[in-house]
């Protein structure tokens, strides 16, 4: 598969599944030289943060580069910070804008939360309370990003253990308007709908069914840890069956463009990473057989 | 307490501000967030990082947060935003770890070396450049002989250190080596680009006043043949 025929921008109509990227893995630090040694052909795409490579160069960048001839690459940032009362880091968005261009990207994508508050940045994802406020502030911010980039843009939902102020909705609620608002598409994590749905004590199905399954563009699947009274979102161990579960359901309900292992930290060893993206596949093509054209996949 | 600037304020207690206290989950997010910055100086800075102690660091980077809220989107970026706001400032733990700041960025430069961009270089026929993957530093404190059981301020002797990083076009391996008064003005000289190799040494004896005759020059000579070979200097 070349970069570009996955870049290739669709119809309007299609915005949201006219692509087929298929079953892919973060690219991360430490597995990118394993990645470009072997090439696995269990992965039909890579999915990096831009933040990670623009403005370098040396080894890691080579690697990405050399990676990028191989694999379609999936853009996915942490640091717009959409739910901050700061304007837009427009420099990033610049930066991100300028060096996604050479590798055709379908879209990009951040996650519904803050990730720098009063201006300082960090890189841990804090919530944003459920309100009608919130929306108005975010969905607006959303347009401007695909403004600047140029590119079609999908909210992940996140994990969180607090709801911070008084929540006016229900999380589905809260994710549902932004993305119909700010007409963008949705990444939906099913490691963090999990999460959420044991640490508030929601129905995973009731959520699924008010989301709008023809928005979304992006999956991660991921692991957590079990604590003694939650559950903590590390996208640090293996993924649990009740999550594959989720993303079972999902493939039953929609196509997906593109399904991402995601695994942040606590890396094992390539070939176990690996069994995790045949695993999705796997799950993927049983839906596919039910009737769903859930991924197409270079394969 | 439900309005986005409410909420945004609360948020930066809880991560920051040392006079308070998070409750219950808050507290996680604290521990996230502060954990998170540990993780990425383990990485960065690991000697620093190994000598300070969880609550050592828990003070410093506190201050850091509140006093010099960090600007950049690149995480591996922190720790050489850290370690400037500590250079410049007295800070909560200056009389323990007075070299702090020096060691953190010298710690950084090595990754600011590694992911330097890859920049052509040009220059007239026969002049020399310097390997744009570099990185020059000045220190007061023995940085690089900093260690877990070597970090006595009062053991440490206090001296101009000058402390050269560069990638090596080949290996991409980050090689580092001190360097006297001299060879650093041979590099600061570069740094303001291309010079022809006479010229070059010139200027370095006008600044370091010395005498620019035959054994100096064919020393320096010498010199910039070494740098050379080691993929310092390149010649156009
Ligand atoms: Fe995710």
């Amino acid at each position: 598969m070349s970069k570009t025929s996955a870049g290739q921008k669709k119809n309007q109509g299609d915005r949201f599944k006219g692509y087929r990227l298929g079953v892919g893995l973060g690219l991360r630090r430490e597995n990118s030289e394993d990645l470009v040694k072997y090439k696995p052909s269990e992965i039909d795409c890579l999915e990096a943060a831009p933040e990670n490579y623009f403005g370098t160069g040396g080894k890691l960048y080579r690697e990405f580069l050399e990676l990028a001839e191989v694999y379609p690459i999936v853009f996915h940032g942490i640091s717009t910070s959409v739910g901050s009362l700061k304007p837009l880091n427009r420099n990033y968005l610049k930066e991100v804008r300028a060096f996604v261009k050479d590798f055709s990207p379908a879209w990009f994508s951040d996650h519904l939360c803050y990730s720098s508050v009063m201006g300082a940045q960090f890189h841990d994802l804090l919530p944003l309370p459920f309100t009608e406020e919130a929306i108005n502030h975010v969905v607006p911010r959303i347009q401007q990003i695909q403004d600047v980039l140029d590119l079609p843009f999908a909210i992940e939902n996140i994990s969180c253990y607090v709801h911070p102020g008084e929540p006016e909705m229900k999380e589905w609620e809260f994710v549902r308007e932004v993305v119909e608002r700010a007409d963008c598409g949705l990444l939906l994590d099913v490691n963090n709908l999990y999460v959420n749905s044991v640490n508030f004590g929601f129905d995973v199905e009731e959520y699924l069914q008010h989301m709008p399954m023809e928005r979304i563009m992006h999956i991660h699947v991921a692991g957590h840890r079990v604590m003694d009274d939650f559950l903590l979102d590390t996208h640090g161990e293996n993924i649990i069956d009740p999550v594959w579960k989720i993303l079972e359901r999902v493939a039953s309900l929609t196509s997906l463009p593109a399904v991402i292992v995601e695994r942040d930290n606590n890396l094992p060893p390539l070939p176990d990473q690996l069994a995790e993206v045949r695993m999705a596949r796997q799950i993927i093509e049983n839906a596919n057989a039910a009737g769903v054209s859930a991924v197409g996949g270079a394969k | 307490m439900s309005s986005l600037k409410e909420i945004e304020a609360f948020w930066e207690k809880v991560c920051f501000d040392p006079n308070y206290q998070p409750e219950g989950r808050y507290q996680t997010y604290r521990e996230l967030v502060f954990s998170g910055m540990l993780d990425v100086l383990q990485s960065i800075c690991p000697v620093a990082r190994g000598i300070l102690s969880d609550g050592d660091w828990q003070q410093v980077l506190q201050e850091f947060l509140r006093e010099a809220p960090p600007r950049s989107v690149v995480i591996r970026q922190l720790p050489f935003e850290a370690s400037q706001y500590l250079k410049d400032h007295d800070h909560v733990l200056s009389e323990t770890y007075p070299w702090l700041g020096e060691l953190m960025e010298y710690e950084y430069l090595e990754v600011g070396v590694r992911f330097a961009p890859e920049v052509q270089v040009t220059g007239p026929k026969d002049s020399l450049s310097l390997n744009p993957a570099h990185a020059l530093g000045a220190y007061t404190w023995p940085v690089h002989f900093i260690s877990e059981t070597r970090h006595d301020p009062d053991k440490l002797p206090r001296a101009e250190y000058f402390l050269f990083l560069w990638r090596e076009p080949e290996s991409l391996e980050v090689k580092f080596m001190e360097i006297n008064p001299l060879v650093a003005a041979v590099f600061r000289h570069l740094q303001n680009g291309p010079l022809n190799e006479i010229s070059l040494l010139q200027q370095v004896a006008d600044e370091m006043e010395i005498e620019p005759g035959t054994e100096y020059l064919e020393e320096g000579k010498a010199l910039l043949k070494g740098l050379a070979d080691k993929g310092i200097v390149f010649k156009n």
